[in-house]
């Protein structure tokens, strides 16, 4: 008898720690913490031909980036989420719904028209914040490190064959439209560009700090990450592509998930 | 017959003395190339040319008056030679400061400084990573940001020694191989290849590089442009060990 009692015991309190990494809060999913090379790892035509702006070449170098676990919201915030914020908040409906009501079968369709700070707003009024830059490009990489692509490198794919995101659309889509990636998250590439916590600097790569970087001090544009549903193919929906918009800006484009 | 051998004596001599005188028929004459031959190229006073004279040439002579003196060329002559030198001396001068007994960086702001002083506010640069947790170029924009890696470079290099390479056909003196080219926007772009043996400061680990430097001047005499390529750092055996 004594065995038995003794061998639950040691089954239990061995699953406890491992219970308390993988709980997740509801609708988040735990990115492991480790490292990951953020930033594009190749060199371009483009580049390499000497065609590119300045800007482009905002993602390199490659760096080698250390990060602590964190959570990340499977899905991009609805108008569903955003309603409630609204109602308990007082705050403004996008412009776009009309008389400031979801339009009508759009519940489950990310939030956009929303500026930085509304976002902002929205993830704390929830207890999270904005994920970082370096927290996006690493969970948006889904495990695959030094990839282009979140599914695979586009060399593998026929030209004309469907990507797995929500991408060259007339709209946003309701998320979880297309099949996650390999974090489990949904619409990280496509759907909404989503903002993130950090100031944009197309300089930051050169001297980032390598662990848990969070970004310029200050800056004037706040960075923005992943390929929208009016993309085509092509590099802005790599990765590590960078863009950046005004934090006043509200664009039909752009919407945001939240990071614990 | 006395007398009028005298007299013929007389004309005989007054004849001889007049011919002496009197030019000599071409057929005559002994042919004088040095003298008489065309000159194989109209004098340098008479003529100049925008290009510069050989260097083995003498002097030119002093000008000739202002109505027959042609204009002079448009752009001053720029030494690129001495652009691709003076670059490398102030590449060699980053290791030239010091650490003090209580570790403060002595002289370190100083050669930075120098170095920083022949860019513009808003040069771009392409330079290598020394970092083994960075992979690709380094796109620097501005001198903020390229101080930095100078800063960086200065702090982690010592013994430089970089060379600008010579090269020699057959003689044994050999050129600076500095290649330049005039820009349609103003300035010169000068390339240069490098050779790079240095020192890491922390353990005095040697290496060797093979470089090569691209600078875009402009005509405000500031480099506007600045890339640097570099091959595989190959460590140099005979190196203190760690």
């Amino acid at each position: 008898m004594k065995p038995i009692v003794f061998t639950i015991l040691f089954c239990v309190c061995a699953a406890l720690p491992l219970a308390a990494q993988t709980a997740a809060p509801e609708g988040m999913v735990q990115i492991p913490a480790g490292k990951f090379w953020m930033g594009r790892d190749h060199s371009t035509y483009q580049e390499a031909a000497n065609k590119m702006p300045r800007g482009w070449r905002d993602d390199r170098p490659a760096n080698l980036v250390q990060l602590d676990a964190f959570y990340l919201d499977k899905y991009e915030v609805t108008n569903a989420d955003y309603a409630k914020f609204l109602q308990a908040t007082g705050g403004k409906a996008p412009w776009h719904w009309p008389q400031g009501k979801i339009p009508t079968g759009a519940e489950k369709e990310p939030i956009f028209n929303v500026n930085w700070f509304e976002a902002d707003s929205y993830c704390k009024s929830v207890g999270k914040r904005l994920p970082t830059e370096a927290e996006w490009e690493k969970a948006a990489r889904g495990g695959m490190d030094r990839q282009t692509y979140a599914w695979k490198d586009d060399e593998d794919a026929p030209p004309n064959a469907p990507l797995p995101a929500a991408v060259n659309r007339n709209k946003a889509q309701p998320v979880g439209s297309v099949a996650p990636n390999g974090y489990g998250l949904y619409d990280m590439i496509g759907n909404v560009i989503e903002w993130t916590n950090d100031w944009y600097d197309p300089g930051y790569y050169a001297f980032m700090p390598k662990v848990n970087p969070k970004g310029p001090e200050t800056g004037v544009y706040r960075s923005v990450r992943g390929g929208g549903w009016a993309e085509g193919r092509g590099e802005k929906l790599a990765n590590y592509y960078r863009n950046f918009s005004d934090p006043e800006t509200r664009s039909s484009t752009i919407g945001f998930r939240c990071a614990k | 017959m006395r007398w009028t051998t005298v007299s013929i004596l007389l004309v005989l001599l007054a004849a001889s003395a007049v011919q002496a005188q009197t030019p000599t028929p071409p057929a005559a004459r002994k042919p004088v190339p040095a003298q008489t031959a065309p000159p194989k190229a109209p004098p340098a006073q008479a003529v100049p040319t925008p290009a510069a004279p050989p260097k083995a040439a003498p002097a030119p002579p002093a000008p000739a008056p202002a109505a027959s003196t042609p204009p002079a060329p448009a752009t001053p002559a720029v030494d690129v030679t001495k652009l691709g030198t003076d670059f490398v001396d102030k590449l060699n001068t980053l290791d030239d400061w010091r650490l003090s007994m209580d570790g403060k960086e002595v002289g370190l702001d100083k050669v930075v400084d120098a170095f920083m002083a022949d860019f513009a506010p808003d040069v771009l640069a392409e330079l290598p990573s020394d970092d083994e947790e960075q992979i690709g170029p380094l796109a620097l924009n501005g001198t903020a940001q390229l101080r930095k890696w100078v800063e960086k470079y200065a702090r982690t290099h010592v013994e430089l020694d970089i060379l600008l390479v010579r090269q020699t056909e057959k003689t044994v003196e050999g050129e600076f191989m500095v290649y330049s080219k005039p820009l349609p926007w103003g300035g010169v772009g000068i390339a240069f290849p490098m050779i790079v043996p240095y020192s890491m400061r922390v353990n005095r680990n040697k290496f060797l590089e093979i470089g090569t430097v691209f600078l875009q001047y402009g005509p405000d005499q500031k480099i506007h442009r600045f890339q640097l390529y570099m091959s595989e750092k190959s460590p140099v055996s005979g190196g203190r060990e760690q």
